[in-house]
Formats: C-alpha cells, structure tokens, sequence
C-alpha cells in the first residue's frame, strides 16, 4: 500500500450472507479499493477514497477502523482473559487512530502515546470504553462473560497507551466482536460523543412497537441503532417493532436488479424502509409504492415517506393502506416486488402467517408483469419454503436462488423468484367466506361454493 | 398520492367487475415538485391506462392531456413535461376513491388511501 494516499484498513459491516452486495458497492463507489477479507458479514478493505464518499455507501450496517482479527481465543476464563489482555500489544494504533482523526477531526487524540514525548503529555488523553459482543456457534461456551472480557481488553489497552475508561462520556469506543475462537476488534468511527448529545437533543428514532408490545427494550434498540451508517438515511425517522435495516433494503433491490422505469411494490412494507429506500437510491427513474395493512405502520410509512422527501430527493412513491391478501391493484404491472415477510416472534403468530402467504404469493404473481417481474422475498420457514414449491405458485414463479443471511444472529431466508409467463387467472368471488365453507367440507358438509369441486382452489 | 397511484389502484371487492378506474372525489390537492426525467414516462406510459389518467385529470380540473398518444410525442419534451405534472406532481390529499360500479367510498387521508375492505366486502 503506497503511503498517504490510502486509508484504513476499515471494517464494513452488514447482514452476513450480503457481504457479496457489499463488495459490488465497494469496487464501483470506492478508488483503489483493496478488499482483505470478507465473511460473515464483516469486509476488512482498504481505500483512497475520503470519509465522505464512504459515508455514502448503502450496503453497510457501519464503518470502523480495523485494528486486528485473531483466531485461536483461549475458551478457558484464565487463558482467554491474558489473551485478550495481551491483544493491544500486536494493534498498528498509529494507522488507526490517523483514520480516526480522519474521520472525527473535533477529537483531540494524542498521536502515539508510546513516543512519550512531553508535547504528547499536553494533549488530550481520550476516554475510552470497550463493547463486546460475544457468541459461540460450533464450539462450547466460553469460560468468562462479555463484560469480563470487554473489561479485560481494556485493560491492556489502558495500560499500553495510557488513555482512561468511561463508560459513558468516552471519545473512542472500541468494539469487540468474539466468535467462537475469533476476536475481530475494531474502533467506531461514525460516532463521537459530541454527535451522540446532538442525536438525542433531537430525539432518537421513534421506536415503538407494532404488535402491541411493551416498548422499553426499543429504547436502547434505537440507541444502538443511532450510532449505525444507515440510521444518516433522511427517511428514517420513525421505526416499528420488525424495522428492516436500511443496508438489508438496499441489499435486496440490488438482488432485485432493478432497472430504469420499473414500478416497484413492497405490499407489506411496514414503515416503508424497502420503497423508500428504492426511492432515495433510484430517485426519478423508477416509481415505488409502499402497502400495508397496520394503522400504526401505515402512518409511520407516511411520516417516513414526508421526512425523505424534506431530507433529500427521492423519486416518486406513494403510502397506500391495504390487505396483501386482496391487492386492490391492476393486474399485469409491476416490474419488481420487494418484501420483507412477517417473520419472527415479534410479527403475529405463524400460524396466522403462513396461513396468509399463499395468497400474498399468488396476488405478487397476479400484479407482476409475466415474464419479465420479479420476487425477492425475505421470509423464515419451511412451510414458506414448501409453498414456493407448491401448486399454483410453482407455475407461477422459477425459484431462481434461495440463499440465507444471517439478521443479529436470526437465519432468515432470501428468495429471488423470476416470474413466468403463466397466467394468473382470478376466479369470481362467489360467497362471502370461502374458507369457512372449505372446512365445512372438509367435515364433509355440501360444497357451499356453488363450484365443481376442481374449481375450488387448493392454496388458499 | 399521485395520479400514477391512482392509475394503477382498483376496487376489489367481491363480486365487483367493474372496479376501475375509481373516481376521484377531492376535498385537498396539492402540487409537489418531483425531477423529471424523460426516460421514466417513456417507460411507464405502456403501463398506464391512458383513459383513466386523463380522465382523473380533468375531474380535477388539470391541463388537459390529449386524447391518444402518438408515438412521436414520447420524444417531445414540452407534451413529457405537461405529463410529469399531471403523472406525479399533483397529490390527491385528503378526499376520497370510489368505485364506479357499487359507489363504495375508499377514503384518502393525509395523501394515504384507506383500501381495506370490509368483512362482507371480501
């Protein structure tokens, strides 16, 4: 790497399974990117490119300064804790804090304590904390606790550049990420403390629930959330309990290969972030809508589509409240659908879901243009996963890939869906409750429909 | 919502045949500026119902759209333009959808149109 024209290395993160997004981003935003390695949602890359110009990049959760990986973490407390005791010795901090005074030059960090020269006495030591985050996946647990080992890796780095903890007015925070036998350490870059005040003296994103649940643990969900590179987007300003995050939505347009004067349709869009996104990054070349049924998010969608339009130029989208079930929609006209599905224990019970989803599917199909439209759909579930394969939507789509990401530690599934040229065809609605009418005949009741039995559709 | 929303939404309802387009009953208007770009009408006008938009035009008193479009037209920036304005700058705030064939009322509020149905409506 030639010296002064490139920065970092950097740590990007995003949804693990996306890291491929992410690297397309990189190499057509970025100059002299030099990608060093990438997995699991964390690329570790070089760059000429300035702060700014990585501030705008979609696909990351977030930017830090990278400072070191490591594998082979003792599991035991003892070993595990001197070990990660011991890491700050092996950092290039010189590279990292010249990337840190890059991005936050209001911060007055010393330039290398070691030099201990006595101008470096004069200048500020920063106050410093530690967050780790720490899972096992294949192996067996880990002898200490994440705050143990936080507070023992600041430790080392206390000792070795001399700088004070805080836990709550710190200038520099460093994140520790432990997985399995592996330490990815790294240094916020986007936050300091001066920013964190101004965020909460105008409010964090309204975060409240959607199913009706207690809200407290949402406050410190948006706190995290607060200090990510996508909570910047203009049109974020009002959450619901099941927010997708703006990067995953970018993601998934991507996937979706939208292309210049498509229509696309999230008809279960919840706060909108996948339309909204779509708009803020296409702007006027394509349309986007955003439908859903909940007052609450319905609203909230409102709200967001009104702040993207005050904090940027975003191409045309419309909010409009409806059943995924019943699109009260022209058949035959959208280029791109892109949702993510209920999923999870914090959207409705599944039963109820996977109850829905064939007609959501077969209405997607119904409003696609044959042929040319596409699915890209975000959902969990075998059942999901058996519909696709099912009569009618088998006809109705080519399950072009199914791939799964990894959202905070959930295991959810992509599915793009290239549709074909079968014909939807929309039987007339002839009584008011047919499902009640089918399990009547299930018990073995008269077929109240008035239909063959081969005409009474299977999926529904 | 604009008129390309509008242009593209139909009643639903269970035994209607007859639910497009929806008639425009408008209490609040208001005209947003959005960028133009040339290559998105080109590309979105097959999709639209012609009939309807100019129809949903007049009812709320726009510019006049012509009858049909010829294909040269779609390389004509002044008539692009005139269709922009109507296509997406005009806003239907508050008022309300109805449909043609059972007179149903699908309220607009805030620029957002309340398309639930009802239970005896499905």
């Amino acid at each position: 790497m030639e010296a002064g024209c490139s920065f970092g290395p950097y740590l990007s993160t995003c949804a693990g399974g996306l890291e491929n997004v992410l690297l397309q981003e990189l190499a057509s935003r970025l100059y002299g990117v030099q990608v060093l390695s990438s997995h699991a949602g964390a690329t570790v890359f070089s760059t000429s490119g300035r702060p700014e110009d990585l501030k705008a990049l979609r696909a990351a959760d977030n930017i830090y300064a990278y400072l070191i990986h490591k594998e082979g973490v003792p599991l035991d407390k003892e070993q595990g804790l001197a070990y990660l005791q011991a890491i700050a010795m092996e950092i290039d901090w010189g590279r990292a804090l010249a990337t840190f005074r890059q991005w936050n030059p209001g911060v007055a960090i010393i330039a290398w304590p070691s030099s201990n020269s006595s101008e470096g006495c004069s200048a500020a030591l920063p106050r410093f904390r530690v967050t780790c985050e720490r899972r096992t996946l294949k192996l067996p647990k880990h002898g200490y606790t994440s705050m143990e080992a936080a507070g023992w890796l600041g430790a080392g780095v206390g000792a070795l550049l001399g700088w004070p903890v805080s836990m709550t007015h710190f200038d520099v925070e460093l994140i520790a990420t432990i997985t399995d036998d592996e330490v990815l350490l790294s240094l916020s870059l986007l936050y300091s403390p001066r920013a964190k005040q101004n965020a909460s003296a105008t409010g964090p994103p309204d975060a409240a629930n959607e199913m009706g649940r207690e809200e407290e643990p949402l406050q410190a969900k948006a706190h995290h959330q607060s200090r990510q590179l996508y909570s910047h987007r203009p049109y974020r300003s009002d959450l619901v309990r099941t927010s997708l995050k703006p990067s995953t939505a970018y993601a998934l347009c991507q996937l979706a290969d939208i292309r210049p004067g498509h229509v696309v349709l999230d008809p279960l869009c919840g706060c909108g972030t996948i339309p909204l996104e779509a708009a803020d990054f296409y702007g006027p070349s394509i349309a986007a809508f955003a439908g859903e049924l909940l007052e609450d998010a319905v609203a909230k969608a409102g709200r967001n589509l009104a702040a993207g339009q005050q904090g940027g130029r975003p191409g045309p989208c419309d909010v409009i409240r409806w059943d995924a079930t019943r699109l009260p929609w022209r058949d035959r006209t959208v280029d791109r659908v892109i949702s993510d599905m209920p999923f999870g224990i914090l959207c409705g019970s599944p039963k109820e879901r996977n109850n829905v989803f064939p007609s959501v599917l077969k209405e997607i199909a119904r409003v696609l243009v044959p042929g040319t439209g596409r699915a890209v759909l975000l959902c969990q579930g075998r059942k999901v996963r058996a519909d696709l394969k099912r009569v009618p939507t088998r006809d109705f789509f080519l399950l072009e890939k199914t791939f799964s990401i990894d959202m905070e530690g959930i295991l959810v599934d992509v599915h793009i869906l290239q549709r074909t040229e079968v014909e939807v065809v929309v039987k007339p609605r002839l009584t008011p409750n047919r499902r009640r009418d089918r399990s009547r005949q299930r018990k073995g009741a008269a077929n109240l429909t008035g239909l063959p039995a081969a005409f009474v559709d299977p999926m529904e | 919502m604009r008129l390309l929303t509008h242009n593209m939404l139909a009643c639903n309802i269970k035994g209607v045949t007859k639910g497009y387009p929806l008639k425009i009953e408008a209490t609040k208007t208001e005209e947003k500026e959005t960028d133009f770009n040339a290559g998105f009408l080109r590309h979105i006008y097959p999709k639209l119902d012609w009939k309807a938009l100019r129809e949903a035009a007049a009812s709320l008193g726009l510019e006049e759209l012509p009858e049909q479009v010829e294909p040269s037209q779609l390389e004509d920036e002044d008539f692009l333009r005139r269709f922009h304005h109507v296509l997406l700058e005009i806003h239907l705030e508050e008022g309300a959808l109805v449909c043609p064939e059972t007179g149903r009322r699908f309220p607009v509020s805030k620029g957002i149109p309340n398309m639930l149905l009802n239970e005896d409506e499905v």
